[in-house]
């Protein structure tokens, strides 16, 4: 199965209030996806929607193919919501059992490896531990169901820098280890762009780009240069945001052609510029011909 | 199996992380730290400690296994194939002597060791970023 | 799943096993005081020999009377199922977000709604049995009583103990379960659940209480002024009124203006003309050979409520909520 997540003018209103509206997106296997968008943007609702907790109000998704909620998606597809749901009361061990109890083919030794190595007490009632280790945790029963898809919703925003770095250790060795396809929406840019490979900027309820970080950070660049000048790059680029003083301009461009005015340097984009410069104008957005540009040195595993 | 080399990864550096990576295994070739026959390490064994993503690993190793560097045993890892010249030898001492020479010239002309940094970053990027000729 | 249920809520279970083990042991201690009380004051030996034993029990119910008081409590003990075992079981989920947890595993919802429904099922219906059987055994002695006529009022047909006999307690305990996961599927809030359960399950067993007297149309029974009509032992008594010689019932003023006499500036009534007219004392009533019949139609409606209410939340749970 090639593609993770697949919707079709996904869509989900509270009333008159649209969480999600116009979703159709595309999201390969094999990738780990960031799903960045401010607060409200419909990050979570689409995560949702995607694991069966929601039913969507208009338009479809399928997960490796098949309903979110038929059997084969189920145990192949693992979740670790926001704040990341345990029971309190268990321990350490019988949440990892728990595991086992609800998907046949748990594998008790890697879920419980990591969380030894990491000095995480087995015997520990889950509520009396620390923020990062019940993280760990909850990614302990994820990964030790063995999925093909591993989602999760904002899985390190409260956490500690040091704990935010172990579990983005262990979720990536995962990854290595298993090929597993990985989608978890953040809004720290900084842990995006050492982990992702594809990117879903949202925005206001709607897909604002999809597309892998390769092709974005080829077609994107910032170009300087005097402002008087500025016409010869906005009339044949397409600017996603531009900033001018008296003299000289700013310009993140999406690149039709190579720039070849000789007034502007131009220098490639890091991810956090793009992402920064896309959710500040809310309105810009990706052209789907973005997501057939596919680079030669795509990776395959 | 305790890798030979470890990576680092700058961040602010403005170079791509997959030619970090591989820049550092040419050092470590260089000075002689890996030599013909050492595996490097697994994606797993540089993402558990870098926490960056698996396929940026094999893009680096890729890249080295193009230059005839390195080069894969199916189901045994990635292994080096042949050395670089190291500091010691000629074609380096040119390279160095080059760069010394550039050096006096544009402290010379007036420019800071700021300035001068300010110049190599640029280029550096400009060289090795993806999407440039 | 089983194992995850025993889990997540043995401790519901256990304290409900500790209850009915306290409860068990109130019945066998008070009931061997009251075997060991009558025997040591003969009236074992009285009742063998089919006699009236009145005075022996008059003794007995002066020292046990008080025994019975507790049942009063207990009536609404199925409650308890709905408030600790019902409301909690989906509510408690989404409103902690562990229904994100539990509802994304390989099992599906309704697996995972039928297995715990079943086991609190299961439950409250083993709990209910024990109840019920060990009260009726505890009963033994009132009965007997009853039944030569020695007195006493604490029979199965007596509202408090008809709740919590034969299949009545564990039709009410399988109701008030169901009003509960109903109500926290709903309301997805614990104690509001809760709240809901408590208001809904009174506004029920407060009418039921005396609508069961009349599933079944109650006896009449008449019998001449002066005397007690012929009610059977160990039935219950609706109501005592009037009835004219025909039978047909009539109020009491009605009676009295058709003998109201005038004497001496003194108005009054004469019993010798009450009697020679006719008139009757009537009592309403349901027999204990209904207990079964009233049981059975109770329990029914109760049931059929029941399985209603499950379905809505099981359904509601497994459609709608996230």
């Amino acid at each position: 199965m090639t593609t993770a997540i697949e919707t079709t003018g996904l869509g989900r209103r509270y009333g008159r209030h649209w969480a999600l509206r116009e979703c159709s997106l595309s999201l390969p296997s094999g990738r780990v996806t960031g799903l960045v968008g401010p607060n409200g943007a419909g990050k979570t609702t689409l995560l949702h929607l995607a694991v069966g907790l929601l039913a969507p109000s208009t338009g479809e998704v399928r997960v490796l193919g098949a309903p979110p909620r038929a059997p084969e998606t189920r145990s192949k597809v693992a979740f670790v919501a926001q704040d990341k749901p345990l029971y309190p009361r268990f321990t350490v061990t019988d949440t990892l059992r728990m595991g086992g109890w609800l998907n046949p083919g748990f594998d008790q030794e890697v879920a419980s490896g990591h969380l030894a190595r990491l000095g995480v007490p087995l015997h520990e009632r889950v509520g009396r531990l620390s923020g990062g280790q019940q993280a760990q945790v909850a990614l302990a029963l994820a990964v030790g169901k063995r999925p093909q898809l591993l989602l999760l919703d904002e899985p390190v925003a409260n956490l500690d820098p040091l704990a935010r770095r172990e579990f983005m250790q262990v979720l990536m060795e995962e990854v290595a280890e298993t090929g597993m396809s990985v989608v978890f929406s953040s809004h720290l840019i900084e842990d995006l762009s050492r982990a992702c490979d594809y990117l879903v900027l949202m925005s206001q309820s709607r897909i604002q780009l999809s597309a892998c970080t390769e092709d974005l950070l080829a077609v994107h660049q910032i170009v300087t240069g005097p402002s008087s000048h500025a016409e010869t790059i906005t009339s044949t680029h397409t600017v996603v945001r531009a900033s001018y003083t008296a003299r000289q301009a700013n310009l993140l461009i999406r690149a039709r052609a190579p720039v070849t005015d000789p007034a502007f340097t131009a220098r490639p984009v890091t991810l956090e510029e793009l992402v920064l410069a896309y959710m500040s104008q809310p309105d810009a957005a990706i052209a789907p011909a973005l997501r057939a540009v596919r680079s030669a040195t795509e990776v395959s595993r | 199996m305790v890798p030979v080399i470890e990576f680092q990864l700058d961040p602010s550096s403005g170079v791509a992380t997959y030619l970090q990576l591989a820049q550092q295994v040419r050092q470590a070739l260089r000075l002689g730290l890996l030599q013909v026959g050492d595996q490097l390490p697994t994606a797993r064994e540089v993402v558990a400690k870098l926490a960056i993503n698996p396929n940026t690993v094999l893009k680096a190793y890729r890249e080295l296994e193009r230059e005839r560097l390195v080069g894969a045993r199916p189901g045994q890892g990635t292994f080096v194939l042949r050395s670089l010249p190291g500091p010691g030898s000629v074609a380096v001492a040119g390279f160095s002597r080059e760069l010394n020479a550039w050096i006096t010239k544009a402290r010379a002309a007036g420019f800071s060791p700021d300035d001068i940094e300010a110049l190599y970053r640029t280029a550096m990027r400009a060289c090795f970023s993806e999407g440039a000729a | 799943m089983i194992a995850l249920t025993w889990r997540q809520h043995r401790a519901q279970l256990l304290v409900a096993a500790a209850l009915i083990l306290a409860l068990s042991g109130y019945l066998l201690v008070t009931r061997h005081q009251m075997a060991s009380y009558m025997t040591g004051i003969g009236l074992d030996a009285c009742l063998a020999r089919h006699g009236t034993c009145g005075v022996l029990a008059g003794a007995f119910f002066s020292r046990f009377a008080s025994a019975s008081q507790p049942f009063s409590l207990l009536d609404l003990l199925p409650l308890l199922a709905g408030l600790f075992w019902g409301a909690p079981l989906i509510a408690r989920e989404t409103e902690r977000g562990t229904h994100r947890l539990a509802w994304t595993q390989s099992i599906s919802r309704g697996r995972w709604l039928t297995i715990k429904l079943a086991a609190f099922t299961g439950a409250a219906i083993t709990a209910a049995a024990i109840i019920a059987l060990l009260l009726a055994w505890w009963l033994h002695p009132f009965d007997q009583l009853i039944a030569v006529g020695a007195g006493g009022n604490v029979n199965r047909m007596t509202p408090s103990v008809f709740d919590l006999s034969g299949t009545v307690l564990a039709a009410s305990a399988l109701f008030a379960f169901a009003l509960g996961t109903a109500a926290g599927a709903l309301i997805r809030r614990t104690v509001p659940a809760m709240a809901v359960t408590l208001g809904a399950y009174l506004a029920v067993w407060l009418p039921l209480g005396s609508l069961r007297y009349h599933f079944v149309t109650p006896l009449t029974a008449h019998g001449p002024f002066g005397s007690a009509p012929p009610v059977p032992l160990s039935a219950y008594v609706l109501s005592n009124s009037y009835a004219d010689a025909s039978g047909h019932p009539i109020s009491f003023s009605t009676m009295l203006a058709a003998c109201q006499t005038s004497h001496d500036g003194q108005t009054g009534v004469r019993l010798s003309c009450l009697a020679a007219k006719g008139f009757q004392f009537s009592t309403t009533y349901q027999p204990d050979s209904r207990f079964w019949q009233i049981q059975g139609i109770e329990s029914g409606i109760l049931l059929v409520a029941a399985v209603t209410l499950i379905g809505i939340g099981a359904w509601w749970t497994i459609q709608r909520v996230n």
